[in-house]
């Protein structure tokens, strides 16, 4: 294990200490050898002229080897402690001199600079490797603390300041700090610094030492790591921000009354909400990954699931109230069903289903309109014999009525037909909403039937001084139609036109054709229906407030009727209008002809 | 219309109203028709079975009793006795399915009532016993 380098030198500063004597020896060997040297020249100067002079060269020689001898002696106990000495010293050496080099390697291999702080002389030392690390070459001088004070970042050098008086106060221990210096070339690098407080005996702080690593790296992957982290932390929010919407929607559709259903594109039902339970009598568990069509019915037509598949397969959404669903305990039940397609771009995400029992409803509206129906049917029995009777007052042959009388006859007559007019509107209205009645195509003259109803229409045409213009040269010879029904388009057409135009206005009938399409247009320049009001135009009992004041004869069933009949055959009906300026409606059919439909009855 | 052509023929006439029955009886008559009024299929195949002359037939389609006219129009086409005999089916009920029925049967014309005056029905009538060969 490598000791505190301070403590290893102490010990060895103990064990290599200067042999005893030493320094004196070193003082008296050379005192001796001059002295002796001394004594001996005075010995061969004055023992010459004395009773010794005979013996004085044996006297001489006697003390230079005498003084040969003490110094030879001196030498002899004192060298051998130097011989020691040395060695110690150079081993002393050599082993500071390795474990610098240990630590020089260790540091620049770790690319760590090292860093020494002399509180009391307010030096720095920096290592090679810092100097190198900051862009200094090795021969600049970066020698006072002024140097760390300059060149710190503004805002870091407050903070490292701090951290090193804190440290001096040993309030923080170890001394660790991560700031930016300028380097050499005015960049700025994040370091981290890491050293500790040298105390004297007396515990007050001496110096400082330490490391300093080059952090911009870490730093930077650092700085990465927070933005990746806060970017990480907004999603979380935004996340959990969805899943709160999420868990409401799901509370809403989880409590929702209404049936609702959840599939993947294929159809494999992902989620079904607890009315959906209720009402079909499933639990979710069964149903999961299962296709819709295990409440499939009998009694479906076929035709209306490849219909619906055409829409919501394009993204369209589909309505219908015609679906007859099987609950799991074989009961059966009518579903009006609204599929929206939920997508993403082009590619379809899932479906939601929304279902609802309408049984119920369904038929109470049948009882309605059955009611209406037979109702209406009753009224007529009446109705003809009111018309018969009035009829046969005025053929005079159970007598001439006086004038008086014969208009008051006519007033019932007139009154009876309006009458007999609601109630076959009546009739069709319930007709076509139980689905009951019937189209029964035959060749035939549009141009006829749209003559004769002008006919019919002759007396007010005249009484209202109206013109009517005919566009009939490209009309179809013949087209395949039920004339019932296209003389009731024509009849509704021309004679709301004939209504509500004002006297000596101008009406447009044309028949022509349009690529596949037949195409019927009425025109007039008369009163013009309301903006407002025109999403109501064929509603059923609708009537625009302007003519409501005009005309107090009409039933407001008509346009829903043409509605129905055009629909039935794949047409088109449309219209145009501005107040006060006219008003033009257009059909199309499918140039084949109407479609054939079986019912109960025809419409009259 | 004293010079009618119909005048004397005799027509059985099959309505359950009994104001419809007084109106179609009296505009008849004043045609020059001899109506017979019965309210029921019954009696009308009764009429028929009694050796009475009947020259063309007025039929409603719901009357009184059991069978409607389109029982009562396929008892007398299926009788060569009486299947020559022109029925005019006169009716408030324009059931498609009804029309095509008598149609088929062979009745010859069909009128809902509220929508004709009696006199056009009459006409029409008339105009077939004038000219037999033709049927609507």
């Amino acid at each position: 294990m490598e000791q505190d380098p301070l403590q290893s030198g102490r010990r060895l500063m103990r064990d290599i200490a200067i042999p005893k004597g030493g320094d004196l020896l070193l003082f008296i060997v050379p005192l001796v050898l001059v002295m002796g040297l001394v004594g001996i020249g005075w010995l061969s100067y004055w023992l010459p002229r004395t009773t010794l002079a005979s013996m004085s060269p044996y006297i001489v020689v006697g003390a230079l080897f005498f003084e040969a001898l003490v110094v030879s002696l001196l030498v002899f106990f004192v060298l051998p402690g130097y011989v020691r000495f040395t060695k110690h010293v150079k081993e002393a050496v050599e082993s500071t001199a390795l474990k610098g080099e240990r630590y020089a390697h260790a540091l620049i291999g770790s690319s760590l600079g090292y860093w020494e702080y002399d509180l009391a002389r307010n030096e720095l030392f920096v290592s090679g490797h810092l100097m190198a690390m900051l862009g200094y070459a090795d021969k600049e001088k970066v020698d006072t603390m002024e140097f760390l004070w300059t060149n710190t970042h503004p805002e870091d050098v407050e903070g490292l300041k701090r951290t090193i008086e804190y440290n001096f106060d040993r309030r923080a221990e170890p001394y660790s700090i991560a700031y930016r210096i300028r380097r050499q070339n005015g960049e700025y690098m994040w370091i981290e610094d890491r050293g500790k407080t040298i105390l004297d005996d007396k515990g007050a702080p001496l110096k400082m030492a330490g490391i300093t690593q080059d952090i911009t790296n870490i730093r930077r992957v650092q700085e990465v790591l927070e933005s990746r982290t806060l970017e990480l932390e907004d999603a979380k929010t935004k996340i959990e921000e969805e899943i709160q919407n999420v868990r409401k929607f799901q509370k809403a559709v989880d409590s929702s009354a209404e049936a609702v259903s959840i599939t993947t594109p294929d159809g494999a039902i992902v989620y079904v909400n607890p009315a959906w339970v209720r009402l079909n009598g499933y639990t979710d568990v069964e149903v999961m990954g299962r296709s819709h069509r295990l409440l499939k019915s009998d009694n479906m037509k076929p035709d209306i699931f490849v219909g619906m598949w055409e829409k919501i397969s394009a993204g369209y959404p589909f309505h219908t109230e015609e679906v007859i669903n099987k609950r799991k305990d074989g009961t059966l039940y009518q579903c009006e069903l609204s599929i929206a397609p939920i997508r993403e771009g082009n590619e379809t995400l899932f479906y939601v289903a929304l279902c609802q029992d309408i049984t119920l409803r369904k038929e109470v509206d049948r009882a309605k309109t059955e009611f209406v129906s037979l109702a209406s049917h009753q009224l007529r029995t009446p109705l003809s014999a009111i018309r018969w009777y009035s009829e046969m007052l005025l053929s005079k042959y159970v007598g001439e009525l006086n004038e008086k009388q014969r208009q008051y006859v006519k007033e019932i007559y007139a009154g009876n037909l309006r009458m007999v007019e609601l109630v076959n509107a009546l009739l069709n209205v319930s007709r076509i909403d139980l689905g009951t009645f019937a189209v029964e195509p035959e060749p035939v003259s549009l141009v006829e039937i749209c003559e004769s109803v002008l006919l019919e229409l002759t007396p007010q045409l005249n009484e209202r001084t109206q013109t009517v213009e005919r566009i009939f040269t490209s009309a179809p010879a013949t087209y395949n139609a039920d004339p019932k029904l296209i003389r009731i388009v024509f009849q509704n057409f021309l004679s709301n036109s004939v209504k509500y135009t004002q006297p000596g206005g101008h009406i447009v009938a044309e028949i022509t054709t349009q690529g596949t399409d037949l195409y019927i247009r009425v025109s007039d320049n008369g009163y013009g229906i309301p903006k407002a009001q025109q999403g109501k135009i064929f509603e059923k009992l609708f009537r625009a407030d302007n003519v409501r004041q005009k005309d107090t004869e009409g039933t407001g069933l008509g346009m829903y009727i043409v509605k129905a009949i055009v629909e039935s055959s794949s047409g088109k009906i449309w219209f145009d209008s501005d107040e006060n300026q006219g008003t033009t409606f257009h059909v199309t059919l499918p140039l084949t002809g109407m479609t054939k439909k079986s019912g109960m009855r025809g419409l009259n | 219309m004293s010079d009618s052509p119909v005048r004397g023929s005799s027509i059985l006439v099959l309505e359950d109203d009994r104001q419809l029955a007084g109106a179609v009886h009296d505009a008849l008559k004043e045609r020059g028709f001899s109506p017979t009024i019965v309210p029921s299929v019954e009696e009308g195949l009764a009429i028929l079975k009694s050796n009475t002359h009947v020259d063309v037939i007025w039929l409603d389609h719901y009357l009184l009793g059991t069978g409607s006219g389109v029982d009562f129009v396929a008892h007398v086409k299926n009788d060569p006795e009486t299947k020559e005999i022109p029925i005019f089916v006169v009716s408030n009920t324009a059931s498609s399915e009804n029309v095509n029925s008598y149609i088929r049967l062979g009745v010859n014309n069909y009128y809902t009532k509220a929508d004709y005056n009696i006199m056009q029905i009459i006409d029409d009538i008339a105009y077939t016993l004038h000219n037999p060969s033709t049927t609507n």
